[in-house]
This record gives structure tokens, C-alpha cells and sequence, in this order.
């Protein structure tokens, strides 16, 4: 005989479901945990020159510190900030190994023409652990994936690096790239050759939409999911086409220059954030050490006044258990009195994390000032030309079709 | 500038009339058509020599660079459409004259409208000119600006060199900066000027063509034109063009 349940019980057990799946996926997206090495996958047959699409990976959004005090300790925004245009680097440099892509470029935030665009946020890092929120759309509004990666590195990676004559040269977080790139690469393959040159075709056609609207936003058209597909695809020979084109070259151009500055702040950062890297990691491995120890010097202590009481009270007067008795309480107060004394020494690496975290943060805070300037300034060179081109664009339209334009 | 142009615009309607004319002279239009090669190869040279030296004294602004670029830019097709036409009249190139070995049909730019006098048309021209100016001073800033992220790129070896003394992480940072060392021949350079290639993967340059990282703007241009090109004779003979005039430039 079946029970007629309420309908809240017989959902219930969905809702457990329901809570146990929005637990473990977060709003960030899905989880990949980087363990063990990851081979960086390339590709084996050149991809003709039509089919390849150009990157643009955005500079990464720095995320918020930690809101535990004691994990955000020394950590700075200054340092996340550097972070934030030193990774990027790192994929653009990863992918670019690929042979999957055009090229692979830095970017601002906010630019629009890109065929595939990357962007990240630093959701941690402190030099032992770096957890990313990668999100990938390409031009047609697409979204291939959003996904948050993690890298725990194993204790001592630092040091055994230091050690070995033929130690890997790479970046100590290689495979968390490697990792998105093969993921990107992954999804990539997906696509058809028709799918390719729809995106391509589709940057083209935004970035002339966005320069010339009056010529070129009908040739585009946008479905209910903000997605865009070609209407119409302007002759090779269309002279305001060729107009955008060669305006085009110069964005890329500015791209250029941009990721020029982009690659001399991480030149000269490289080496300081490397050696904050190991340092602080070396002093928060042996950090985590002395508190181990202070931890179990404060158990044992207590375990051996605790046995101590349990002694005393079932003695009867026993020289040797009075003995016994007296050594572990004295045994277990010396314990706990260590136990208290490594507590003080953790506080030296404490501050030595600290001191390292400010020092790094002093050496890094100018360099982000400088390419944040130089790039401010460069782009808003840019803005000013490209609004002036807008507004000659219009006039040539007009001169040329006699149609003002909408 | 422009009356050599009108003078050579008028040669040019001259010829026409023969060539196509019941009955041309045959004599008549070869000594024509070898006149304007001779005119229009002795303005590129003279142009390219003035536009040179001035660019060295420094005495041009960024507007007038980029408008003489594109002048000679134009006499150097103007040379190659010469070409053509003499190939396809059966004329040798005198000797001592520059030109492509297999001329191949040259779609000119319309620099100038060379047809009638319609407003529309010259409206639309002189704001392609102001399009064209705009474009060549957005080079030349960013010529400049890669010039100095070039004079501002930290000493590679140097920062291996502190990287490598850090151990572990030094041997990071060597790492990275062998990568960065590869970037300069992959797909971007910091330090490249203008007439650098977006891509590489993209870009149409023939073998053995220098990698246009350090470009003037003639020879951007150039680059450009070819790079756009998609006749393919055509395009073989402007890479010829960039590829001469670098040479003539280094």
C-alpha cells in the first residue's frame, strides 16, 4: 500500500539534494584542483591561418583579501594588484606555446574587437595556493566555460627547487595554467570551421559596428540571449570596410604597445615576486611547524596533569605512584610551558611574514603605478583618435551614400 | 607634390586617348608610357631621398610625415602600374630604371580622383586624406611609444641573473625571462615598432622578409599593401617593393 506523504515530505529528500549540489557548486562555477604536474597539451597539425583565433586575455580583477585576519596577514592589495597583471602574463605567455591560437594578447578590461576573450579573478594567493576564477566567452557572446581552478603546492616545493641542480625552470603554478590553456584548447576543438569564422567575422563586424554604427550595426543582429550573429558580411572591396580594417590594424597595434608595457612591469617584477614567493612560503611552512609543536607540548602537558590527577586519585599512599605522580605534573607543566614558549616564536615568523609582505608590497606599489599610468595614458590617447575616427567615419558615410545614418 | 601629380594625371588621360583609340600609335604611346616611367620613377627616388633626409634633420612634424609617407607610398605604386602597363604593350624597361621582373596587374588607391570633378567625390577624398593623416600620426605615437618600451626594457640577463642567485625562484624567473626572450621572435615584441605584424600567424610576409620591427613609415605602408594585397602577383611584387626599399634603408 502506497503512503500518501505530504507534498513538502516527499520533497524533502530533492532538497537535501538541491542543498548538497548548491553547496558544492559555488556560485564561481565549478571546481578544478590542480594535483601533480599537468602537461601543457599543443597542438600537433598547424591550424591554417583562418581557422586560428585571436586571444585576449583581460587583466585580472585582484579579488578581495581573505576576511580571516590571521590568513590575510601581510597580504596586501598592493601585492594583489601586481598579481592581477603578472598572471594574465603567465596564461598569455602558456597559451601562446600552444599553436591552438593567433595571438595572445593582455589586455584592459573593457575593450572591445576580441575573437575570444579570457577573464579572471583572484579568488586566492599567498604564494602557496593560488585559486583563480577563469571565465572564457568568444565574440559571438558565447560563454565556452567558467570554471575556478586551484593549486595547492606541496611544503618544501620551494626549497627543493633551490636544491636540485636540473630543477624545473617554469613558474611554480605551471600546471594551473597549463590547466586552463588545455581546457581552452579543449573547448576549441569543439568548434567547427563554420562556428570559427562566424566569431571571427562577428569581431570584425562589432568592432566596425562599434566604429561605425551607420554602416555597419545592421550587418549585425543580436538574438533574446544577447547573441550575435552576421546578418550580412560586407564585401572585401567595401571601401568603408577597408577604412575599418585599416583602423583595426592600429587597435591591434595599440594592443601591442600596451602588452609592451604590460611585459616590462612583469620583467621587472618577476624576480621580487619570486623571491617573496619562496620566502614567505618558506616562513609560513616553518611557521605552521612551531605551531604543530606548541600545539602538542600543550596536549601532552595536559594529558600528564590530567593522568596526574586520575593517579592521585586512586593512590593510596604509594611512595612510588606519589612519585610517579609529581614527575607528570611537573613533566606536564614543563610541556605546556614549552608549548607556550614556541607560541612566541611563531609570533617571530608572524612578523617576519609580515615584514616580507610589506617589503614586496613597497617594491610592487610603484611598478603597478607606472604601468597603470602608461597604460591610462595610452588608452585614452586611443579614445580620443578612435572618437575622432568615429566622427570622420560618419562624415564619409554621409559623403558617400548621401544617408545620414540612424 | 600635387603639380607633379596633375602633370602626370593629365599624361595619363593623354594616354589613354591613344591606347584606346582607333588606329593607336603604337610609337607614340610606348614613348609615352616609357615618359611617365621615367617621371614617375625619378619623383620616387627624388621623393624618397627628400623625405629621408628630412625625417633625419627632424624638420618634419607627425601630420607631414605621414602625408609624405603616403605620397611616396603612391609613387611607388604609381611605378609598379607603370610596369604594368609597359608589360602589357610588349615595351622593355630601359635599363637603370627599378621595376618588377613579372608585373602583374596593380589596382591603384584612388589618391587622388583622377576622373571627373564631382563634389560627393572630392568631399569623400579629402576626408580619406584626413583618415589617412590621422592613421599615420596614430603610427607615429605609437612608434614613439614602442620606442621608448624598448629604451625601458629591463636587461634580460640581469634579471636572470638576480633570479638565478634566488635558487628556486630564480630559476623561475630565468625561465620566464627565456620565454620573454621568445616572444621578441613569436607573435608580439614589446620593443616592435609599427610596422610590425599583429600575428605572425596571420601575417602573408614571404620568407627572408625582414620583420618590419623597425619600420619607418614608408615602409609601413608598404607593409600594408601588401599585407592587403589579395591579387597574388601583386602582392608578390609590393612585398618586392618593401623589401628594396629596406634594403635601400638599411
Amino acid at each position: 500500500m502506497r503512503t500518501h506523504l505530504p507534498v513538502s515530505a516527499r520533497c524533502l529528500p530533492l532538497l537535501y539534494l538541491l542543498v548538497a549540489l548548491l553547496a558544492g557548486c559555488s556560485t564561481l562555477g565549478p571546481t578544478e584542483t590542480v594535483k601533480g604536474p599537468v602537461a601543457l597539451n599543443k597542438a600537433i597539425a598547424e591550424t591554417p591561418e583562418n581557422q586560428l583565433l585571436d586571444v585576449w586575455i583581460e587583466l585580472f580583477d585582484p579579488g578581495e583579501l581573505p576576511e580571516d585576519e590571521e590568513d590575510a596577514a601581510g597580504l596586501s592589495m598592493d601585492i594583489r594588484e601586481a598579481e592581477a597583471r603578472f598572471i594574465p602574463e603567465q596564461l598569455r605567455a602558456t597559451m601562446e606555446t600552444t599553436g591552438y591560437w593567433g595571438a595572445v594578447r593582455v589586455v584592459p578590461q573593457d575593450i572591445t574587437g576580441s575573437e575570444l576573450l579570457v577573464d579572471g579573478t583572484i579568488i586566492a594567493s599567498d604564494g602557496e595556493e593560488l585559486v583563480l576564477q577563469i571565465r572564457a566567452y568568444d565574440a559571438t557572446g558565447l560563454q565556452w566555460f567558467e570554471r575556478v581552478y586551484e593549486q595547492e603546492l606541496i611544503e618544501g616545493v620551494y626549497k627543493a627547487r633551490n636544491l636540485l641542480s636540473n630543477a624545473p625552470t617554469e613558474d611554480v603554478f605551471q600546471s594551473l595554467y597549463n590547466t586552463i590553456a588545455n581546457d581552452l584548447a579543449e573547448f576549441r576543438r569543439t568548434l567547427t570551421e563554420r562556428q570559427v569564422t562566424t566569431i571571427r567575422q562577428v569581431a570584425e563586424l562589432r568592432f566596425a559596428a562599434d566604429l561605425s554604427p551607420e554602416a555597419f550595426a545592421d550587418d549585425l543582429q543580436q538574438d533574446d540571449k544577447e547573441r550575435y550573429s552576421v546578418a550580412h558580411y560586407p564585401a572585401a572591396n567595401d571601401p568603408m570596410y577597408q577604412r575599418v580594417l585599416a583602423i583595426r590594424e592600429r587597435d591591434y597595434l595599440l594592443i601591442d604597445t600596451l602588452n609592451g608595457h604590460i611585459d616590462n612591469f612583469c620583467r621587472e617584477m618577476e624576480s621580487p615576486y619570486n623571491e617573496w614567493r619562496k620566502a614567505r612560503s618558506e616562513e609560513a611552512a616553518a611557521l605552521r611547524k612551531l605551531e604543530r609543536e606548541a600545539m602538542t607540548r600543550k596536549v601532552l602537558g595536559i594529558a600528564a596533569i590530567l593522568g596526574a590527577i586520575a593517579l592521585e586519585a586512586g593512590n593510596n599512599g604509594n611512595y612510588s605512584s606519589t612519585i610517579l605522580r609529581d614527575t607528570l605534573v611537573l613533566g606536564g607543566a614543563y610541556a605546556i610551558k614549552t608549548g607556550f614558549d614556541k607560541d612566541s616564536e611563531t609570533d617571530i615568523h608572524r612578523d617576519a611574514i609580515i615584514e616580507l609582505d610589506e617589503s614586496f608590497s613597497s617594491e610592487a606599489r610603484p611598478l603597478v603605478v607606472e604601468v597603470e599610468g602608461e597604460t591610462h595614458e595610452l588608452t585614452g590617447s586611443a579614445e580620443a583618435q578612435y572618437a575622432e575616427w568615429r566622427a570622420l567615419l560618419k562624415r564619409i558615410y554621409v559623403s558617400e551614400t548621401g544617408f545620414a545614418g540612424s | 607634390m600635387r603639380i607633379i601629380l596633375n602633370i602626370v594625371v593629365v599624361k595619363t588621360l593623354l594616354l589613354a586617348l591613344i591606347l584606346h583609340g582607333p588606329g593607336a600609335h603604337a610609337q607614340v604611346a610606348a614613348e609615352l608610357l616609357l615618359e611617365r616611367l621615367r617621371a614617375d620613377h625619378s619623383a620616387m627616388v627624388s621623393a624618397e631621398q627628400d623625405f629621408r633626409m628630412r625625417r633625419e634633420r627632424g624638420g618634419l612634424s607627425g601630420t607631414e610625415a605621414a602625408d609624405y609617407a603616403g605620397y611616396v607610398a603612391s609613387l611607388h605604386r604609381r611605378v609598379a602600374e607603370d610596369c604594368v602597363a609597359l608589360d602589357e604593350q610588349g615595351i622593355d624597361i630601359p635599363p637603370g630604371l627599378t621595376c618588377p621582373e613579372d608585373p602583374a596587374v596593380v589596382i591603384a588607391p584612388a589618391a587622388i580622383d583622377q576622373a571627373g570633378e564631382q563634389t560627393g567625390q572630392e568631399v569623400t577624398a579629402a576626408l580619406d586624406a584626413e583618415l589617412l593623416s590621422g592613421l599615420g600620426d596614430f603610427d607615429e605615437m605609437l612608434l614613439r611609444e614602442q620606442e621608448r618600451i624598448k629604451a625601458a626594457t629591463p636587461n634580460t640577463a640581469a634579471s636572470a641573473g638576480a633570479g638565478g642567485g634566488g635558487g628556486g625562484a630564480g630559476s623561475a624567473g630565468a625561465s620566464a625571462s627565456a620565454q620573454d626572450d621568445d616572444d621578441s621572435e613569436g607573435s608580439y615584441s614589446p620593443g616592435a615598432g609599427p610596422g610590425s605584424p599583429h600575428s605572425p600567424g596571420k601575417s602573408s610576409a614571404p620568407p627572408g622578409t625582414p620583420d618590419g620591427s623597425d619600420d619607418d613609415v614608408v615602409a609601413r605602408q608598404l607593409r600594408e599593401a601588401a599585407e592587403k594585397e589579395t591579387d597574388p602577383e601583386l602582392k608578390k611584387k609590393l612585398w618586392e617593393e618593401y623589401r628594396k626599399y629596406k634594403e635601400g634603408t638599411q
